[in-house]
């Protein structure tokens, strides 16, 4: 049983342990991406670099073995240093938007896109509660009003003309339970967290953004626009809108460690950004590349439910993939896996069609 | 005297042919002229998996014979794989698309393989390779002509680097190109082409020797093109009657003086020829070998032929006719070295045994054998000094000593011959010279750590060392110096040769082992470390080529002589491919210590008249530029490490005053980008990262704050990265930016000091121009209007600047100058 220690603590790992663990028992913690236990090291995100205070060495955690005498140290400016580094790499090449844009400037902070949705599913009182989850929506307050940026830039302003959101926000909070008081947050859009942005879609990328989403026009409430929309009117408006938000902004790692460590996404600007690409050849989920961190614990979780295709990475460095090997569909490579897969994911790269807010 | 191998090798145009058989176009014909059907493709490789087992270690030979035999991997063939062996289709998918060998389209009838390794990189690769698509009319994003009979590719040195620029077409290598030769090139092959497909008849083998001429057969010579040249001797050879023996020999290490022959006549006097044309055979075969029937007189008229040449206009330049070792250059080029691992350079044929035997091959062997005491063995090496030369410089005693010492019986030897370094070739020639050599060293390492099974690791790249290295094995077998009972000792080795796949991180040991276990090649961390698990988990040894081939020597001579040479630290001899702009490259092999000024100044004869030597590129994608300032420095694992470069494998790049270091920098790491297996954040996002950077400055769109970003990158890649293919990447960049941080600040004011930096450059005419039009005809994209006896015009707008006119300018009037002018001279060309 090797003795070593860890931020100036002794402690006593079992043979074979690596540095992780020990930390891990100590209450120490260490982020990790790519590191599943019980799984074969991959080694590949190094966003656990720790550092060996004799020689400066910075080691990943998740395989360094814990060994007799090590000294080692996880909270140095350096440690702190390379970890950010690691994840603005990451997000340096990473394709996605946490929240959609609409959200991200909504003065109310409602989750709009999730609003959307739940208008779309017929689920109007919970569309309502998303939709005055922390103040009344200033738009539906005629004493402040809003200049409705999230109509600005609605990205739908791309292919042809922004979401209602307004329309649909009144038509939520019109939905509202009797009685349903929305609460006055003095803080109404809580603690900024990090928000990884698309920008503008390319002319390539809009038809895929666009795949499964009603290419109709703007709907127009028939009664008028002080009326407001019907129901069946609300629900086709909804059908407009392109799900921008990601579908696990609450899960994923990436999000979360890049917020802690306070990366910035434009830290290490590539020259080109990636293409979007989405992959929804599998009823039950939907995979998009550019949130893939090459993290391989989806080809390690495949094989290991013994799935006969599975996953695998193709090609090498900078053009590694994931993918169902000779090109077959998701729906062929994952036929048992798939729960464990989007569940082991650790970014919004694999995720359920109906994302987390479903689940 | 000629057996079946000997053959293959003394047809020097075709011996990278022999050795791919069947040769591409009979591939092409073969899967293309009548489609395969299903079926037949399923049988195929039913069949080729019954030759390789259905292990999952098989899968990449498994894939290798499948494109041997389609010319790409069609999928057809892929699907079959996991139904008759023990290996997942998601292997198939990671590794087939991992290695760059492997191809999922069908390709054209002929490779164009374009070299843009370190050395013909800094000799304009990059022109050659654009001038080939442009005249194949190749569309952007694709590698094949529009008719299917040429495809493009660009390989990472070739193995012949002082002929460089070179392109392989299949089996035929073209040296010294220049955007202005491809056109010749591809007639000339294509000419060749027929000319084979027609045949012709074998020579005749003369009978009992009286005397000798040795043809060199390395790489670079036959690439040198001494097919003629054999064809020659034979043909002069019988027209004299003279039995006359004629052998092959190795890489003689001038590889810039090829084809080398070397004639010793009855009474043993060696002359050797260098650059010899076919034209030149018939004289020189009679200036040694007197016709049946004396006559003195006919000899001297031939003397007197000889003595003509000299002046024949057919004859280039004297220097192509260096005759003597003994002349100063030449001699100096030999004379500083120091021969351990290239012993009897140029003096023995690679394959015959006996030779090697005769001269006390498989010695120390037999010594270590007869002792029976592997600890003493390792205590040798260890007193030696011997220091790994793949690279980190482990000792290799110690290595060795920690095999040993681990439990178990299982254990595995591997020899590293990946040779991923895009500007060396040494380990190509150990392997293609000294076989022999390189087996003992494994196999005496096998009895000093207990293994009984190894893996030769062989490049892809390299098929003339696989087909030695396998006829090594199994002559030495069939003479039991390998197999089950060496020399009757009771120890047995078993050894197979594999070959790579095209990876250059399949050099990182971890990944080495990977790759050996039919996966794709990704590092893992250390520890364990493969002395402790290795391949298939056991313990196993990992040496490089050339540490093997040092091992034969120390057992005869002793630790001590070893130790001898070299400094305190680095001991013994190390073997650098010479190249770059220095006047006489080739392999060298020097002691340790030696400095790097007495390498380029007296082995390698200098940089070219009127350029300055400006540094050396030491260490290749993982090393760095020392500035001939620091010309001083001492070849020495750690001296070398403390200025910003390392040892490596042994590329040594002289550049001089018309390269660009930020060029440098950008070409190697766009190698190690393009390499990098992509599992680690900083290798695979950070070395791009920097690579944009340095794209961007050589395009003339720095910025303030380029350099210190590079410095931040790269500083972090370094320490971050999981193995030392990111861990180094860096160097290059990091120590051009230390010793040449003027040239980066240069590049983001828009200048190119060096004028070499295509976007930052700018070809005019000057005023010595006579009219000729010479430079109008040439211009592949009519740049240059053309305009007889007057001054003519380079329409910058539409010049690609493919450096095709000025060469070829008879009265030097064309010159590079900055492509951002200063403010007057702006005014001017707008009114031009
Ligand atoms: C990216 C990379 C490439 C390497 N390429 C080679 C190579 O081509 N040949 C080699 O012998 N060692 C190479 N090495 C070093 C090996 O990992 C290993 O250290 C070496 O084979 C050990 O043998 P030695 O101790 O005899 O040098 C490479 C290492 C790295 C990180
Ligand atoms: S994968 Fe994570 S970081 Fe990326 S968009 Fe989704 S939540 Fe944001
Ligand atoms: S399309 Fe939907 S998610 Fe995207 S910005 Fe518009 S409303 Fe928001
Ligand atoms: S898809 Fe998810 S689990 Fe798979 S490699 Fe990418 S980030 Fe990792
Ligand atoms: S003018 Fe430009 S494009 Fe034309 S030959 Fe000269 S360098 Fe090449
Ligand atoms: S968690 Fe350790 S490298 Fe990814
Ligand atoms: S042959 Fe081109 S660099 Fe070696
Ligand atoms: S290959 Fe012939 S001398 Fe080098």
């Amino acid at each position: 049983m090797p003795k070593l220690k860890i931020d100036n603590r002794e402690t006593q790992a079992p043979e074979g342990a690596t540095v992780l663990e020990a930390a891990r028992s100590l209450g120490i913690e260490i982020p990790t991406l790519c590191h599943v236990s019980g799984a074969p090291h991959f080694t590949g995100c190094m966003v656990c670099l720790v550092s060996e205070a004799s020689s400066g060495r910075l080691l990943p955690a998740c395989t360094a073995p814990a060994t007799e005498g090590c000294v080692i140290e996880t909270a140095t400016p350096a440690v702190r240093e390379a970890r950010r580094a690691a994840l603005g790499l990451l997000l340096s090449d990473h394709l996605g938007d946490c929240e959609g844009p609409c959200a991200r400037v909504c003065p109310s902070g409602i989750n709009i896109p999730l609003m959307i949705r739940r208008i779309g599913a017929g689920a109007l009182a919970e569309a309502g509660r998303v939709a005055a989850a922390s103040e009344l929506p200033r738009c539906c307050d005629p004493e402040r009003g809003c200049a409705a940026p999230c109509e600005r830039v609605c990205r739908r302003n791309q292919i042809d003309q922004a979401v209602s959101i307004r329309l649909l926000c009144r038509f939520a909070v019109g939905r509202l339970p009797e009685g349903h008081e929305p609460p006055n947050k003095a803080d109404v859009r809580g603690a900024r967290r990090f928000n990884s942005v698309i920008g503008r879609l390319r002319e390539e990328e809009k038809r895929l953004m666009m795949e499964g989403v009603d290419p109709a026009p703007r709907v127009t409430p028939s009664a008028g626009e002080a009326a407001g929309f019907a129901a069946d009117e609300a629900a086709r408006e909804a059908g407009r809108c392109m799900r921008c938000d990601c579908r696990k902004p609450e899960t994923c790692l990436l999000r979360r460690y890049a917020g802690e460590y306070g990366v910035k996404q434009n830290r290490y600007k590539p020259r080109e950004r990636r293409v979007f690409e989405r992959d929804t050849s599998h009823p039950d989920l939907v995979f998009e590349p550019g949130k893939c961190i090459g993290c391989g614990i989806c080809v390690h979780t495949a094989r290991a439910h013994g799935e006969p295709l599975g996953l695998s990475f193709t090609g090498r460095g900078m053009r590694t993939r994931i993918g169902v090997p000779f090109g077959e569909p998701l729906s062929k490579g994952l036929t048992v896996s798939a729960r464990a897969v989007v569940e082991a994911c650790p970014t919004g790269a694999f995720a359920w069609r109906g994302g987390e807010d479903e689940q | 005297m000629r057996t079946t191998a000997d053959t293959a090798c003394c047809r020097p145009w075709t011996a990278r042919g022999d050795t791919v058989p069947p040769s591409p176009p009979a591939r092409a014909a073969a899967g293309g002229d009548k489609p395969a059907t299903s079926q037949t493709v399923r049988a195929a490789v039913d069949e080729i998996v019954r030759d390789t087992g259905r292990s999952p270690d098989a899968l990449i030979s498994i894939l290798q014979a499948i494109q041997t035999r389609y010319n790409y991997l069609p999928e057809e063939a892929l699907r079959r794989i996991p139904e008759i062996a023990d290996i997942t289709a998601a292997d198939i998918a990671g590794v087939s698309t991992f290695y760059n060998q492997f191809r999922h389209r069908p390709a054209g009838r002929h490779f164009v393989r374009v070299c843009v390794g370190t050395a013909c990189h800094v000799r304009g690769a990059d022109r050659v390779i654009d001038a080939v698509r442009r005249r194949l009319q190749i569309p952007e994003g694709e590698d094949t002509d529009r008719d299917g009979l040429f495809t493009v590719t660009a390989v990472a040195c070739l193995g012949c680097c002082t002929l460089a620029p070179a392109v392989q077409i299949d089996d035929v290598t073209y040296g010294h190109l220049a955007p202005t030769k491809v056109e010749g090139m591809l007639r000339d092959f294509l000419e060749q082409q027929r000319r084979r497909d027609a045949g012709g008849p074998p020579p005749a083998a003369p009978a009992l020797p009286e005397g000798e001429i040795r043809v060199g057969q390395g790489s670079c010579c036959v690439a040198g093109g001494s097919r003629e040249v054999w064809h020659g001797l034979e043909a002069a050879v019988r027209e004299t009657g003279a039995a006359v023996r004629i052998r092959t020999v190795g890489c003689v290490g001038m590889c810039h003086q090829t084809p080398l022959v070397e004639v010793v006549d009855r009474a043993g006097r060696s002359t050797l020829y260098a650059k010899v044309s076919a034209g030149e055979t018939r004289r020189i075969v009679a200036r040694h070998f007197r016709p049946a029937g004396p006559a003195r007189s006919v000899r001297a008229m031939l003397r007197a032929g000889l003595e003509r040449c000299y002046t024949d206009e057919e004859w280039e330049p004297v220097e192509r006719y260096a005759i003597d070792v003994r002349d100063p250059p030449v001699s100096a080029f030999l004379g500083r070295q120091r021969y351990v691992a290239a012993e009897h350079r140029g003096e023995i044929e690679p394959l015959d045994l006996e030779d090697c035997l005769a001269r006390g091959g498989f010695g120390g062997l037999r010594g270590a054998l007869a002792g029976g005491d592997p600890a003493a063995v390792i205590e040798t090496v260890r007193r030696s000094g011997l220091r790994g030369r793949g690279g980190a410089g482990f000792p290799a005693g110690e290595k060795w000593g920690r095999v040993r010492a681990q439990p178990g019986t299982e254990k595995y030897v591997v020899m590293n011959g990946d040779e991923g370094d895009p500007g060396a070739f040494m380990d190509r020639m150990l392997l293609e010279s000294y076989p022999y050599r390189v087996l003992e060293g494994i196999a005496v390492a096998a009895f000093a750590v207990g293994a009984h099974e190894g893996v030769l690791y062989i490049r892809a790249e390299y098929p003339l060392a696989v087909q030695r290295v396998r006829a090594a094995i199994a002559r030495a077998e069939a003479r039991g110096l390998l197999g089950p009972d060496i020399l009757g000792s009771g120890f047995g080795l078993r050894l197979r040769v594999m070959e790579g796949a095209g990876a250059f991180v399949c050099g990182e040991e971890t990944a080495l082992l990977a790759s050996i276990e039919g996966r794709r090649g990704m590092p893992r961390f250390r520890p364990p470390y493969p002395a402790e698990r290795g391949l298939h988990g056991r313990p196993t040894l990992i040496n490089n080529v050339e540490t093997y081939a040092c091992v034969p020597w120390i057992l005869r001579e002793g630790p001590a002589a070893f130790a001898a040479l070299g400094t305190a630290a680095s001991k013994g001899t190390k073997v650098f491919s010479l190249t770059g702009k220095v006047r006489r490259g080739g392999l060298i092999e020097v002691p340790m210590g030696i400095t790097i000024r007495e390498i380029v100044e007296e082995i390698g004869g200098g940089v070219a008249e009127g350029r300055r030597f400006k540094a050396v590129q030491i260490g290749g994608p993982s090393g760095g530029c020392i500035p001939a300032e620091q010309g001083d420095l001492p070849i020495d694992y750690e001296a070398l490490t403390h200025a910003g470069a390392i040892m490596g494998s042994g590329g040594l790049v002289v550049l001089d005053d018309t390269d660009c270091m930020v060029d440098v920098a950008r070409y190697f790491l766009q190698f190690t980008q393009a390499q990098s297996c992509g599992k680690c954040t900083f290798c695979r996002i950070g070395t791009k990262r920097m690579l944009e950077i340095l794209e961007r400055l050589c395009a003339g769109e720095g910025r303030a704050g380029d350099v210190e970003e590079l410095e931040h990158l790269g500083q972090i890649t370094r320490v971050g990265s999981l193995c030392a293919l990111g861990g180094t990447a860096p160097n290059p960049v990091l120590s051009t930016i230390r010793n040449f941080r003027d040239e980066y600040e240069a590049h983001i004011a828009g200048r190119c000091p060096a004028r070499r930096c295509k976007q930052l450059i700018r070809y005019v005419v000057t005023d010595k121009c006579i009219g000729c039009t010479r430079c109008a005809q040439q211009c592949p994209v009519n740049a240059i209007p053309l305009r007889p006896y007057r001054r003519h015009e380079i329409d910058a707008s539409l010049c690609s600047r493919c450096d095709t006119c000025r060469p070829g300018c008879p009265a030097e009037a064309i010159e590079i100058v900055d492509a951002r002018p200063a403010p007057d001279e702006g005014r001017e060309k707008g009114e031009g």
